[in-house]
């Protein structure tokens, strides 16, 4: 089965422990990334291997990319996802986020956003939302 | 003959026609030689009404001196003051005396009659007309016509007190019914209008005006005003000193800001004052300022009443009365916002609401293109504007010799004619004439045919709020007219261009702010949304483990107790945020007293260091302290807790990734003025020179602060400082960029110093 990038400032956190540990004791092999400019070097890594991505929408831009073209990095996931759809074409894109309003969508129809799952997320329902896009990649 | 005055009495009759018919049956009654009836005017003065003589009046000087009599001389001016009844038995006397003024040497003995009531403004009552009955010498007022004036007065009185109430509640019912009647579609004006047709009818005003707030940038625009003539002069917009009004600096502003309607007498009208030369002309002395406001609570303008009544400043009352009077009016304004919608002008937040809806539309640029093509009487227009690529692109264009194909029409600054626009200050004319000489270095050869298709072209630039060009109008072709020469701009031209321009450029900067306050909204409630939603989701992702692990029987190890533990403390965050929040909207716990009590600042700050070991170690930064020597403060403990939690946290959550010594240093001491001081130090990821003040102020974040950690709710700082306030200390930020140490100094005010000192203790 294809490896699933989550990306998400938060990644490395105990919080997101507790997430991961679940998921992969389903059999899911995750690639979590907590640092904006850590992505491309996971994705150039494991290009192939990507079967879904998993996109917080806050997190810090650091130096990648400016203040104003990520509304002070409350939207940096939406900039990230215009560079990661560039590379990974076709992949799935899962969305989780605060507030749905976040994502406009013209947006989600430009980069063909699969799923949006809003916070806080049931552990159950985003392992179910990621087996089934896994299965259909 | 007194019956038919008693039936007056009980008769519906206006106040306009009493004057004539008491005069009649006066004059049957008292048969004297002259009678007259004066009205009192808002200004003081008596002006006659009702005249009746037995034979003519001949002498000019006299008819004159009958119009108009002073309220503050003579017998009149007695019985204003008395409000009794005046009798002059010898003229010859009285004047003599200084209390008398003679119209007419014939007269031997006059009776005034006072007629009093009470107006609907003022609880006191007024003499509002006199009558007076003159009898010339030989025909001398009798002792039984005496009495009788005394009997016949008090029915006058009482006939006029009936009368003028009901007319008085008459006017007020309508008042109130033309404010508070649903206004449906009527427009601003129309509205304005009936309120004035109302108002005049109850508060005599001399003028009264209108003026409408714009929330963008704070000020006061006036937008009509009534009537056209005060004092036989014309009033215009041109008479008026100032037609924009700023809020800060202006007394109208301050009722922007209170919301509540206030009068402004004489000596209110200070230096804030706006109109003063426009008061002098026209003689208007004090005014009443009502706010307009919204059902929402949001003001959208106001309205300024000149009342024409005696000056206010001796009579509070009266004054209480206007206010009473005035506020219904304020809040009876039920403006609907359907209103709004018609009146686009009224409403400038929906306008520019529209316009940035819209600002991204091609068929808007191309509209606006349009609009401008017909304004200048060209054949084409295009307008560009740089997207921060370097390069400038087509928005919109009309006319014949304008780019369709938008994607390809795209120039570089300072190459060819549009280009050299937008990095010239100066507007650019071009006739086909100076072809040869602009070719190659100001014609760019992918733009030949349309200069070509141009017999002359004028470009201006438009410019951002800071004057730095954002964009280029172009005009091609005049329009050819057969009286003008062929086809050419002219200077005149040029000018409206320019003028276009800068209207454009305004509304585009407008629009701008506009959306940079939309972008600061949203990115705000989302942080904050995330601050308050990130730790339930990290507690929800821990009870979803152990369900799993649960439904697995596996039984929890120590490892996952640990992390257990920890939720409590995203817990206790949670509820301290949202503490903040709910505060934050309570304006900050302003009305929150202190609870004082007497403490031992380094035990407040262990207890905060405790809450924050787990997130420090994570991060491994070392939380190092040192108090030595500081006594005990007074201060309220619960809120000097969150200043030294907000303080140590945001010194924990912003540490550099890449430092790798990360520290925080809390320092307690004394400084030189016995004032206790705590630093908080860190070598975190700093602050910005230009965000020091920023910081501080509700809702505002560091910019690195939002690089690294965009979630934040920007409160916290603002938060800190205002208990501080509370607490006559101060929170300062003192930044040392060349050994990269940022630290907030907590100073608390001299009278906390010590316990021993303070007046509890005592």
């Amino acid at each position: 089965m294809k490896k699933v990038l989550y990306i998400d400032d938060e990644a490395d956190t105990l919080k997101m422990a507790s997430v991961f540990e679940v998921i992969g004791e389903e059999g899911i092999e995750l690639l979590p990334v907590s640092r904006i400019g850590d992505v491309h070097i996971v994705i150039n890594e494991n290009h192939h291997e990507i079967g879904l991505v998993v996109l917080d929408i806050i997190i810090p831009p650091e130096e990648f990319y400016g203040l104003d073209e990520t509304n002070g990095g409350t939207t940096t996931g939406l900039r990230l996802l215009k560079d990661i759809r560039e590379v990974l074409p076709k992949v799935p894109i899962i969305i989780v986020s605060v507030r749905r309003m976040n994502v406009a969508t013209d947006e989600i129809d430009r980069y063909e956003i699969s799923e949006f799952i809003e916070k806080p997320v049931e552990t159950m329902q985003l392992l179910q939302v990621i087996k089934q896009h896994l299965l259909i990649a | 003959m007194l019956k038919e005055l008693l039936n007056l009495l009980t008769s519906d009759n206006n106040v306009q026609d009493l004057p004539s018919l008491l005069m009649k049956e006066l004059v049957d009654l008292f048969e004297p030689d002259l009678a007259r009836y004066y009205v009192r005017e808002n200004n003081s003065n008596f002006k006659r009404q009702e005249l009746y003589s037995r034979e003519p009046i001949v002498d000019t000087k006299s008819k004159r001196k009958f119009k108009i009599r002073p309220d503050s001389r003579g017998a009149i001016g007695e019985a204003v003051r008395t409000r009794q009844i005046v009798r002059i038995t010898d003229t010859q006397q009285a004047q003599n005396d200084g209390c008398y003024d003679p119209i007419d040497e014939r007269i031997s003995n006059e009776i005034v009659v006072p007629i009093f009531a009470r107006h609907l403004l003022g609880k006191e009552l007024r003499v509002i007309a006199v009558l007076i009955l003159s009898k010339f010498r030989g025909n001398e007022f009798t002792e039984k016509e005496n009495q009788l004036v005394d009997f016949v007065s008090s029915i006058i009185n009482a006939i006029y007190k009936n009368a003028f109430e009901h007319e008085q509640k008459e006017k007020r019912i309508e008042f109130f019914r033309a404010v508070t009647s649903d206004l449906g579609s009527t427009t601003m004006d129309e509205m304005f209008q009936r309120f004035l047709a109302s108002l005049s009818k109850v508060i005599p005003t001399k003028f009264v005006s209108l003026w409408l707030y714009n929330n963008l940038d704070d000020h006061l625009v006036i937008r009509s005003f009534h009537p056209q003539r005060v004092n036989r002069k014309t009033v215009t917009f041109d008479s008026l000193d100032s037609k924009v009004l700023d809020c800060k600096t202006s007394l109208s502003g301050e009722i922007i800001r209170s919301k509540k309607a206030h009068i402004f007498t004489k000596s209110d009208l200070s230096d804030k004052f706006s109109n003063p030369q426009f008061a002098k002309r026209f003689g208007l002395e004090w005014f009443v300022c009502v706010p307009i406001v919204d059902n929402d609570g949001n003001p959208l303008g106001i309205i300024n009443l000149w009342p024409n009544l005696p000056v206010a400043k001796s009579e509070p009352e009266l004054e209480n009365a206007i206010s009473a009077y005035v506020s219904p009016l304020a809040s009876g304004i039920r403006l609907s916002t359907l209103l709004f919608e018609e009146d686009v002008l009224f409403s400038i937040d929906q306008f520019f609401d529209r316009l940035f809806d819209f600002v991204d539309q091609r068929s808007f640029w191309d509209k606006l293109a349009s609009e401008v093509k017909d304004q200048m009487k060209c054949e084409a227009c295009s307008i560009f504007f740089s997207e921060g690529d370097g390069l400038l692109h087509l928005k919109g264009s009309t006319g014949i010799i304008g780019d369709p194909d938008y994607r390809s029409v795209i120039y570089k600054p300072n190459e060819g004619l549009t280009g050299r626009a937008f990095t010239t200050m100066s507007p650019i004319v071009y006739y086909s004439e100076m072809r040869k000489q602009f070719a190659g270095t100001h014609i760019s050869k992918f733009r030949e045919n349309i200069v070509g298709k141009s017999k002359s072209i004028i470009l201006t630039q438009i410019f951002d709020g800071q004057r730095n060009p954002i964009g280029v109008i172009r005009c091609n072709n005049k329009e050819e007219t057969p009286a003008r020469h062929v086809g050419r701009f002219t200077n005149e031209d040029v000018l409206s261009l320019q003028k276009i321009s800068q209207i454009i450029s305004t509304a585009h900067s407008r629009v701008m702010w506009f959306k940079k306050k939309e972008q600061e909204r949203e990115r705000n409630l989302n942080s904050l949304h995330h601050e308050i939603l990130s730790p339930i989701d990290g507690i929800l992702s821990h009870i979803n483990w152990m369900e799993y692990h649960f439904a697995k029987r596996r039984l929890p190890s120590e490892w996952d107790m640990d992390r257990l533990k920890l939720k409590f403390s995203d817990i206790k965050q949670n509820v301290r945020l949202v503490d903040m929040v709910v505060a934050s909207m309570g304006k900050m716990d302003e009305n929150v007293p202190l609870s004082l009590s007497a403490l031992q600042l380094p035990k407040l700050i262990d207890v905060c260091i405790a809450f924050l070991w787990n997130e420090a170690s994570r991060k491994r930064v070392e939380i190092q302290h040192d108090f030595l020597g500081v006594p005990r403060i007074v201060g309220d403990e619960l809120q000097l807790m969150r200043v030294f939690y907000n303080l140590l946290r945001n010194a924990v959550k912003y540490s550099d990734p890449n430092e790798i010594r990360k520290f925080v240093r809390i320092r307690g001491s004394i400084d030189r003025q016995d004032r206790v001081v705590i630093s908080v130090s860190d070598n975190g990821i700093g602050v910005l020179p230009e965000d020091e003040d920023r910081i501080f102020q509700m809702f505002e974040r560091g910019t690195n602060a939002a690089k690294y950690f965009p979630e934040g709710s920007g409160l916290g700082l603002a938060y800190c400082r205002s208990i501080m306030d509370k607490h006559g200390g101060t929170l300062s930020l003192e930044a040392n960029r060349i050994r990269k140490v940022t630290t907030f100094h907590l100073n608390f005010g001299v009278d906390s110093l010590s316990y021993e000192k303070s007046p509890i203790h005592r």
